[in-house]
């Protein structure tokens, strides 16, 4: 138990289990643990995660609890809600003539979210299935806005009440969204709408789209008041439970929760905005990225994250997590800006087969944790990228996975042979096949995110976490000429430990549009807008409890080339000055060549901004990461464990690996490739010709 | 020397890879709606001989042709002006490449060291490319001179620099120059991309595996393209679609498949057009490969140039698929181009729904036809505009197993959407009414055809009246064709309405979300390819048709039926004229004893005269192969015949097309949607072929009257030995 009693404590919760992270008030991790997923109530699960936590510390959970200062978590609930279907019964009002557009989708929604190979396949792409709303919960209402926001229809506020009794009381709904056309831009009807609704109903949940979504697209504008109308009263009704059984077992100091924008927020901000709790498990990697890249002064940082079936990639960019705008959960697109993280069908338990031209593949399809790789003699046969590992001599036959699992290395050799027999290649040249065009596939995934920001993956250091990463990212990585690879302690729950050292951010868009240079008139309403977001964005700090002097707020402008509408941020200052403006157009068109090439440019159409951005960032009492203690040791012979055939592609056989027990590293421990080292949940492969080093926070450098 | 498979996979997935990044790259960079919103865009990866390595997902026919700019460029200007690293050459010629003038392609030599290693291209659809008509296709035109102006191959990018005066060459005829400029520059950036990318597969691989590897694409492609080819019965199948533009034109398809060979012979096919609707040679390949990229190698590596080695394309020049300059060409790509898509998808579906292991994959015709407003005049600020506004979407093609998805893409560009109304509205003087699935619209089947939209735009707060090429065929006959008794998908019409009441109606409070609640002073259809000319509160209103159906529709559970009602899927009056289901409005229920008595009064009007009614129950014995829910094949003591599926009844020998055993009658073709009204009713018949014993609907063509019905000679026996 930490000296001053008090404890910082991160529980996400992810596909099988829910993984728990404590902290000491030194930073220091004093308890980690795991414990099942319980998806039908998944606060559940997070008990059962803090009652393992509780027992490694060897106290009460009450105790943990009550001296707990912070308290992190990451759900699922509203990604599940959505994938499963059981959100609110919802319903939507939305201009008259426009009732369809969430089923149009744009044509889109049928292939949006898709890989390559499953767009390519005509006769089975169909739309969202079963639609968040149906056909008989939208009630058009006569109104309409033009596009300079000017009023053709005005409001029928007598259809409006009737269509929500309709809703409400024939059909049902628990829950309401308001998507007009142009409402971005003039949001009276929403807001007059949503008034009529809190007169006949005023505890509904309501989701108006110039609130959640203020931006142009009707069908994006939609889907966001939608979805947050169908998610909102599921993440409400879990956090308060939450809550509930938190208090009830001591905790006493707020909650938290993780948003896909890459921090921190309230819980009532979640329960408003249930969009930023969608697809935030994969984020709490990212944050930890983030802080990673602060901390070893490592600007340019691809994060990978290699699972049992996905591979997952993100990027921080001058030590800035990548965002986008536009993400797609279960072919619905939305508007919410969320740490961009693309993933491919690659992990542990992607399946090795042949493909329709006799060339041997790897994924997308995968056998889960159940059946799993044959090597779990849990009914899989198909070979998987464990089996290969196993076959190649990379993972330690002997090891018992989660105290249950054993392996068995016949039993993946047979499956890896019968697929290579197919195309004629022996079980070790099958397997050394399988590895590199995983390997490969990843690679091509690194370098397209990479190459897409502007940037080659040489300008980048490469961050492993996830299970199986250590095995296979530090041969990509000698592939794509990263500067250096870590891979940190604790690979295997980096999520939650991101999570608990993650800020608390809040940020607000406004859209103002200006061709530069601008007028002072312009420049005037600029700072105006400026400074009113900024007020807005403190104000909700403020509301949480935060003092003023602990928010950090920064300011983008996003701009263009006229005539095109992919935008790129700027930073600016407080207040942008005339000098400032002066030097917009060429900042901007450097950042753009930065980008997409010398000569790329096309200055003569001018630039213009069409949006400012404010962010406030405020850390919670986040303890520093532990400091080291021990004299750096390079000799790492204590931790020597024994020798292990493995294969190392650029010697082309299988050499004798010294093999090094993880636990027994210390500070400052050099490790010369080849050489394994396997840890508690994970395994590391440092290649021939690299070298490994260990720092006091038990990360392991590989410079390759 | 052989690279092994396992670096062929790694590099091929890297080149798709490489493939879609300079789409992202252009689509990025591009200002054009077209581009940015409704991903009109394409590019191709080539190899240095000029074939194709490997295609993106987008439009795809407009990728699917840079062979011949690649021929084109090597043959003509190898010498003078050269060809060197860093050129890029620019083309809008349909006969070197291009699909439709607006459709402007970038073709550039990928070199390493003094050789050229492959050829990578990107075309995209430019809003403008100047002639006479704002937006392009040349409605008006007579021949290619009264379309937009060709620019056969030119050298835009020399060494990597632009050439201005190229540059102005080519943008000073469009009445969106920036624009275009701006996508020549973002497709500079792509390509450049693009070599450098090539140049480190070379740098790590070396020059000989990146030119094997090309090689090997291709050649294990064809062997995977030849093997499913092999899957499928030898056999002709025939099938016709029409193409109304001033004159009705027919484009005829016999397509035969021998062991590991397909022959699509569209020799008799019309006469050319004068202008406008016609396809090139290269244009009308293209179309054909898309059909097979997406519905035959949905799960192989997207290599066209290896199919085509296994697949010949006959055509006759002067012909409307296969046009000589000097007719125009303006729209050949969404008009002969996406019919000559749709017959090929019906020859494949045809020859999938014989096997066991790809019956699941037949499937009826997606929309054929585009429907689009070309829209152009002045906007608020006075400025010129011409854009093809991509606002509408047909249905998707019913399955054996499922009903068609609703409002897709044209088949053949599944990466494609359509725009946000509100980004049509903030960028062009018009204001949209409604947007909404129609009725009706899908061919009706055991299983449906998916549903299309209708929309109603008026110009709003321009500074003059919008010119408007209704740029749309099937308008009058219903043309999308169904499978095994499903029905064609209707006819889609435009309106256009004068004089309308919908300001007034808007200031007073109520909104027109319909064309039946509008008022106005006239209206009239609106013909394929007409061009008007709006004023504010003048309306257009179209409709675009919906997919085809699968299945006689009386087989359809009413259940479903009932929720295609409540869902207004279709109309109460389709549901009793299309299915024979009654419903009773009032309750929203079944009326069972009604229903089945409408069905059964339906099944015995396809009956002919002298039918007994009585059913022949079958002998018990197993199918050797069976086509949809229509008709089995029955070994019948060595000599199979075809039976009805539905009641057993032996229809004759299976040597025969069953369409010639089963009972055929003429139906009206406004009998079942009310789109069809809007129809060439005197003109076009839908021929029904029933079993002649209980009336199960077998087959469905929509014909011109004087026109002779379609069918396959297969070799069944064969077919049902190989399985």
């Amino acid at each position: 138990m930490a000296e001053d009693g008090s404890y910082r404590v991160g529980v996400d919760i992810g596909g099988t289990f829910v993984d728990c992270v404590v902290l000491d008030a030194d930073g220091h991790i004093a308890s980690v643990a795991k414990s099942p997923n319980t998806p039908e109530d998944q606060s559940l699960g997070v008990m059962g995660a803090l009652e393992a936590a509780a027992d490694n510390l060897g106290v009460a959970l009450r105790t943990l609890l009550s001296s707990t200062t912070g308290f992190i978590h990451g759900c699922t609930v509203g990604t599940n809600a959505l994938l499963e279907r059981k959100g609110a019964k919802t319903g939507l009002i939305t201009t008259s003539g426009f009732e369809d557009t969430i089923f149009i989708g744009r044509v889109m929604q049928k292939r949006a979210g898709l890989m390559a190979e499953e767009v390519a396949h005509q006769s089975r792409l169909f739309k969202a299935e079963p639609p968040v709303v149906p056909h008989a919960l939208i009630r058009g209402v006569a109104e309409r806005v033009d596009a300079i926001g000017e009023v053709l229809c005005p409001l029928d506020e007598a259809g409006v009440a009737t269509a929500v009794a309709e809703l409400v009381d024939q059909e049902g709904a628990e829950s309401l969204a308001i998507s007009y056309l142009w409402s971005f831009i003039r949001p009276e009807h929403e807001q007059r709408t949503r008034q009529i609704i809190a007169q006949a109903y005023p505890n509904l949940y309501v989701a108006s789209s110039h609130e959640v979504a203020p931006v142009l697209g009707e069908y994006e504008r939609t889907v966001s008041a939608v979805l947050t109308a169908y998610l909102g009263p599921a993440v409400a009704r879990y956090a308060q439970r939450l809550e509930e059984r938190l208090s009830e077992s001591g905790l006493s100091s707020g909650l938290l929760m993780m948003t896909c924008r890459g921090g921190l927020t309230s819980v009532d901000d979640a329960c408003q905005n249930p969009l930023l709790t969608l697809d935030s498990g994969p984020v709490g990697g990212a944050i930890g990225g983030s802080l990673f890249s602060a901390n070893y002064g490592e600007d340019n940082l691809i994060c990978v994250d290699m699972g049992g079936t996905s591979f997952d990639v993100s990027l921080v960019l001058k030590g800035e997590l990548v965002l986008e705008t536009i993400p797609v959960v279960d072919k619905y697109t939305f508007y919410c800006p969320k740490v961009a993280i693309k993933s491919i069908g690659a992990g542990g338990g992607s399946i090795v087969s042949v493909d329709a031209t006799g060339v041997p593949k790897v994924g997308p399809e995968s056998a889960g944790a159940r059946p799993g790789p044959a090597a779990y003699g849990l009914g899989g046969a198909e070979p998987t990228v464990t089996d290969v590992d196993l076959v190649l001599g990379y993972l330690n036959p002997d090891q018992v996975l989660g105290g249950k699992i054993s392996l068995d290395k016949s039993k993946a050799d047979k499956a890896v042979g019968r697929v290579g027999q197919e195309v004629g290649m022996t079980t070790e040249e099958m397997a050394i096949g399988a590895f590199t065009i995983v390997n490969a596939r990843m690679a091509d995934m690194i370098s397209k995110l990479t190459i897409e920001s502007g940037h080659d993956p040489r300008e980048f250091s490469l961050l492993a976490y996830g299970g199986a990463s250590g095995v296979h990212i530090p041969f990509l990585a000698q592939d794509l000429h990263v500067k250096s690879l870590y891979v940190p302690d604790a690979s295997s729950v980096f999520s939650a430990l991101g999570m608990v050292r993650g800020d608390v951010i809040h940020t607000l868009e406004h859209s103002f549009i200006a061709i530069a240079p601008f007028t002072p008139k312009e420049r005037s309403a600029l700072n105006g807008l400026i400074a009113d977001l900024e007020k807005r964005v403190m104000q909700q700090f403020i509301e949480e409890g935060w003092a003023q002097d602990q928010v950090r707020i920064s300011r983008s402008l996003f701009m263009k080339y006229r005539l095109q509408v992919h935008e790129l941020p700027l930073a600016i200052g407080e207040q942008v000055s005339e000098e400032d403006v002066a030097a917009l157009q060429a900042r901007f068109e450097a950042q753009y060549e930065d980008i997409y090439g010398q000569g790329t440019g096309f200055s003569q159409v001018g630039v213009e901004v069409v949006k400012i951005r404010v962010d406030g960032n405020a850390s919670p009492a986040a303890p520093p990461m532990g400091q080291a203690t021990e004299q750096p040791v390079a000799d790492a012979t204590a931790a020597l464990k024994g020798v292990r055939d493995a294969y190392f592609p650029s010697l082309g056989r299988f050499v004798p690996a010294e093999v090094y027990d993880g636990g027994k590293l210390r500070n400052g421990n050099v490790l010369k490739g080849p050489c394994i080292i396997e840890r508690t949940g994970d395994t590391i492969v440092i290649p021939n010709g690299a070298q490994g080093e260990v720092d006091a926070y038990g990360t392991i450098r590989l410079d390759l | 020397m052989a690279v092994d498979a396992i670096t062929l996979q790694v590099l091929r997935h890297r080149l798709q890879a490489i493939n879609d990044e300079q789409i992202g790259v252009t689509v990025r960079t591009s200002g054009s709606p077209t581009v940015y919103e409704a991903f009109d865009v394409n590019s191709s990866i080539i190899t240095p001989k000029g074939e194709a390595l490997a295609v993106g997902h987008y439009v795809m026919a407009l990728s699917l042709s840079f062979d011949v700019t690649v021929k084109y460029v090597l043959e003509r200007f190898a010498e003078n002006p050269g060809i060197y690293d860093g050129d890029i050459f620019y083309t809008n010629d349909p006969w070197a490449g291009a699909t439709h003038q607006n459709d402007t392609v970038m073709v550039a030599p990928i070199f390493w060291e003094d050789d050229i290693v492959a050829w990578t291209g990107i075309s995209l659809h430019e809003m403008d490319v100047g002639g006479p008509l704002a937006g392009g296709y040349g409605a008006q035109a007579v021949d290619i001179y009264g379309e937009a102006p060709l620019i056969p191959p030119v050298k835009v990018v020399e060494r990597g620099v632009v050439r201005n005066d190229i540059e102005e060459a080519i943008v000073r005829n469009s009445r969106t120059p920036a624009f275009n400029g701006l996508d020549m520059r973002g497709r500079l950036a792509a390509i450049n991309r693009t070599r450098t990318r090539m140049h480190e597969i070379i740098r790590q691989y070396g020059k000989d595996t990146f030119m094997e590897v090309q090689d090997q694409i291709l050649d294990l492609a064809q062997e995977a393209f030849a093997r499913r080819l092999r899957e499928l019965p030898d056999g002709t199948w025939r099938q016709e679609g029409y193409l109304d533009y001033k004159r009705l034109y027919r484009v005829r398809l016999v397509a035969t498949k021998k062991d590991d060979r397909l022959t699509l012979d569209f020799r008799e096919s019309s006469n050319q057009a004068p202008a406008m609707v016609n396809a090139t040679r290269s244009l009308l390949e293209g179309c054909a490969i898309a059909a097979i990229l997406t519905e035959v190698c949905y799960d192989l590596p997207w290599a066209p140039a290896a199919f085509f080695r296994n697949i010949e394309v006959l055509s006759k020049p002067a012909t409307i698929v296969h046009a000589l300059h000097p007719a125009g060409v303006g729209q050949g790509a969404t008009a002969v181009g996406a019919l000559a898509q749709s017959l090929v998808s019906t020859a494949i579906s045809k020859m999938f729904a014989a096997t066991e292991t790809y019956k699941e994959e037949a499937q009826a015709n997606w929309v054929p036809s585009t429907k689009r407003p070309v829209v152009s005049g002045l906007n608020r600020r006075g400025e010129t505009y011409a854009i093809t506004l991509i606002d509408e979407a047909g249905g998707g093609g019913a399955l054996s197993f499922r009903d068609g998805p609703d409002s897709v893409h044209l088949p053949g560009g599944p990466m494609m959407a359509l725009g946000n109304i509100e980004v049509y509205e903030r960028l062009y003087p018009v204001l949209y009414l409604y947007r909404k699935h129609t009725s009706d619209t899908g061919g009706p089947g055991k299983f449906r055809g998916g549903l299309g939209t209708e929309q109603a735009l008026t110009p709003h707060r321009g500074k003059s009246r919008m010119q408007l090429l209704n740029l749309a065929g099937c308008s009058a006959y219903p043309e999308a064709r169904g499978l095994y008794g499903g029905l064609p998908a209707p006819a889609q019409p435009s309106f256009l309405l004068r004089g309308s009441d919908v300001y007034e109606q808007m200031a007073s409070g109520s909104y027109p979300s319909g064309y039946e609640q509008i008022g106005f002073r006239s209206d009239r259809v609106i013909k394929s390819r007409e061009v008007i000319r709006l004023s504010s509160g003048d309306i257009y209103v179209a409709v675009q048709t919906g997919g085809a159906g699968y299945g006689d529709p009386l087989e359809r559970d009413p259940s479903r039926v009932l929720a295609d009602y409540l869902s207004e899927a279709c109309s109460l009056e389709a549901c009793s004229a299309a299915y024979g289901v009654v419903i009773d409005p009032e309750s929203g229920t079944i009326n069972v004893a009604e229903t089945d008595a409408v069905r059964d009064s339906m099944r015995r009007e396809r009956l002919p005269v002298t039918s007994t009614g009585v059913a022949t129950n079958g002998n018990g014995e197993t199918p050797i192969l069976s086509l949809g829910d229509a008709v089995s094949m029955m070994p019948h003591n060595g000599v199979p015949a075809w039976h009805c599926q539905r009641c057993h009844h032996n229809l004759g020998p299976a040597s025969e097309d069953f369409r010639k055993l089963g009972h055929m009658r003429e139906v009206p073709i406004d009998s079942y949607s009310r789109w069809n009204v809007f129809g060439w009713v005197d003109l076009f018949i839908l021929r029904e072929v029933s079993c002649p014993n209980c009336g199960l609907l077998l087959d469905v063509q929509s014909r011109r009257k004087t026109d002779p019905t379609m069918y396959d000679s297969v070799d069944w026996e064969k077919a049902a030995a190989g399985r």
